[in-house]
């Protein structure tokens, strides 16, 4: 388990490495800071002057070991738009974000699964052919435009829910559903596909000749088998939330995490602060899949080390 | 009187011709036929790029022409509609179905664009690797790890705000977080290939690397590259949508879906149409897209054929017994 955990820390490391390397080759070879992040009006001598400041004028190695430098310190200098260390200002608007992924997630395998279970007791039935459907939509309707259409009926025509913003459940039930219902969809499709696979299997058949109701063969045999790959598949929605894919739902919904932060960012042309948040997202990616990797071999010890 | 009796005789080979090099297309139609949802979403497709093609000559007003007379007008059927405004106005007086038509061709151009980037590119590293192996696939494969694991949208908005928005942009940066899914599936694939009979039976006889993987290896990848192309078509025509919606895709004066609908959200209190019909458009291409995969899926795997061949017979059992 020790050399496990080593293996896959190893393997984040390059992760991280990597990201470094293009953001690097983003901001220093193929844009340039100094126009990004100063107005237009800047003059030569204010344009030295940042460069200078910022250690841009110095050769290109050199500036590449100092950013990994400033990297290994946690340093990613100071947010120009909030006047205060970029990594606080991350750090601040991080609750928001992983509020709305759990939130999210939890939403979309509590009604994901038990309506994929459902929808496999009759392959082609008249319930499997609208979660089939539902589903397909689900994976089809683009976020922002899910999300205006809540805001659209439940907000502004029905007035059950605020229409942006945080604080309260009512505040949180319509973004945390926009964010739910892509995985939502997948989720549904991968359990019903599962236990369909499941139900065909000879140990089902001896437990129905033995004459258990078929409740409990569906909930007790069947689907303990074939919710391994969809626990993969549920750790791999929190990942893909994670990165990056809450930036929609957030900025349709004024919604004040990381994601809305990053547009917000862009807006003021404040680079030092959006590097922060990729860096900090790519940190916490690693992080989730080795846990993930270890709760996977706990749970099926039949997952090989590679 | 001369002129149809020469033309009569090529008239009928040519004809023959025709029927003879339109008989796959026949077979494959009545096929699709049989799935109804299948063959929606692959008409609705064709009518999708004959749209876009021909936008300038369907569209009824240019796309870009503003009308202050004529702000936020709604669709015909509704009260206080303009004629000739089929699908209403927004809030510069644009017409809607116009910027509709005009919108197909970025997400067409987009996805399109990027499907051909990635995926040759994408293809032509899993070639190699699986073919080579050994360092080269050692080296190949651990990049893609390290790039699959990175944070990915996030990446693409700072890359698009440091190089500037544009749709060339948007192309690059989609085609560079998008290629390494390709590698992986060819990969597999032709590491598989490589322990069969035929292809060491070509190297045996001294085929050069480069015959065994374009004669032997490549056909045999068409099938499984052609849905997974089909169904990144999907998440490019999704993510086009969405950075345009974000202001970092699609530019104005160009049109794009995403765009519009980030146009039209401040109105929506009062107006529902501006944001509702580009966002069906994006809905219905994505889920036309989806339905014809999943036939295509069906069709080109034995095994899910068979089961599909199966349940057909069942019903028609079923059926005449009752």
């Amino acid at each position: 388990m020790g050399t496990f955990i080593l293996r896959r820390a190893v393997q984040g490391l390059l992760v991280v490495l990597g990201v470094t390397i293009v953001v690097f080759v983003a901001t220093r070879l193929i844009g340039d800071p100094a126009k990004v992040m100063l107005p237009l009006s800047a003059s030569d001598a204010q344009r030295a002057a940042f460069e200078a400041q910022f250690g841009l004028d110095k050769p290109l190695g050199q500036q590449f070991f100092a950013f990994l430098g400033d990297l290994m310190r946690f340093d990613f200098g100071e947010s120009i738009w909030q006047r205060k260390p970029a990594l606080d200002v991350v750090l601040g608007k991080l609750p928001k974000t992983l509020e709305l992924i759990g939130a999210g997630m939890f939403l979309a395998i509590v009604i994901g699964i038990p309506l994929g279970a459902v929808a496999a007791i009759r392959p082609d039935g008249l319930f499997d052919r609208l979660i089939v459907g539902l589903s397909l939509t689900g994976l089809s309707i683009p976020q922002f435009w899910l999300g205006l259409l809540l805001i659209m009926i439940f907000a502004v025509g029905l007035g059950w829910v605020p229409t942006s913003g945080t604080g309260t459940l009512a505040h949180l039930i319509l973004p945390a559903l926009t964010l739910a219902v892509p995985a939502m969809a997948r989720i549904m499709m991968l359990v019903r596909s599962s236990v369909i696979n499941e139900l065909n299997q000879q140990y089902v058949r001896t437990a129905k000749a033995r004459g258990l109701p078929f409740v409990r063969v569906l909930f007790q045999h069947a689907m303990r088998n074939a919710l391994v790959p969809v626990l993969t598949l549920a750790g791999w929605e929190v990942i893909s939330a994670w990165a990056g894919y809450t930036v929609v739902v957030e900025t349709v919904f004024a919604w004040p995490g990381l994601g809305f932060t990053a547009m917000k960012a862009i807006g003021q042309s404040d680079l030092f602060l959006l590097q922060a948040i990729v860096f900090v997202v790519a940190v916490g990616i690693v992080l989730v899949n080795i846990l993930l990797d270890v709760l996977f071999k706990l749970i099926d010890p039949r997952i090989k080390d590679a | 009187m001369t002129i149809t009796s020469t033309s009569s005789l090529p008239e009928t080979t040519l004809k023959q011709g025709l029927l003879m090099s339109l008989a796959p297309v026949g077979r494959f139609l009545s096929e699709l036929w049989r799935d109804k949802a299948g063959f929606a979403g692959f008409a609705f497709l064709v009518l999708l790029v004959l749209v876009a093609l021909f936008a300038p000559l369907i569209a009824p007003h240019d796309p870009a022409a503003q009308s202050v007379m004529a702000r936020l007008k709604p669709p015909v059927w509704m009260e206080g509609s303009v004629p000739g405004y089929l699908l209403g106005t927004d809030m510069l007086g644009r017409d809607i179905l116009s910027r509709l038509l005009y919108g197909a061709r970025s997400s067409l151009l987009v996805s399109v664009s990027v499907v051909a980037l990635a995926g040759s590119f994408g293809v032509m590293a899993g070639l190699i690797a699986g073919y080579k192996g050994g360092l080269t696939d050692a080296v190949i494969m651990r990049i893609v790890d390290v790039q699959v694991a990175f944070p990915g949208l996030l990446l693409t908005l700072l890359l698009v705000a440091v190089i500037g928005p544009s749709t060339t942009t948007i192309i690059v940066v989609l085609a560079f977080s998008n290629w390494m899914i390709y590698t992986r599936v060819v990969r597999g694939i032709v590491m598989s290939l490589r322990q069969t009979p035929f292809i060491e039976a070509a190297e045996v006889v001294g085929c050069k690397s480069s015959r065994i993987i374009i004669k032997h290896i490549l056909p045999n990848l068409i099938a499984p590259l052609l849905t997974l192309g089909i169904l990144e078509f999907t998440n490019i025509i999704l993510a086009e949508a969405a950075l345009s919606f974000l202001g970092l895709g699609v530019q104005p004066p160009a049109t794009s879906w995403g765009l519009d609908v980030a146009g039209g959200k401040n109105y929506m209190m009062i107006a529902w149409w501006p944001i509702t019909f580009p966002g069906l458009a994006i809905a219905m291409t994505v889920l036309s897209i989806n339905l014809f995969a999943n036939w295509l899926r069906v069709t080109t795997e034995p095994a899910e054929r068979e089961k599909r061949y199966a349940r057909g017979r069942a019903a028609k059992m079923r059926r005449t017994k009752a």
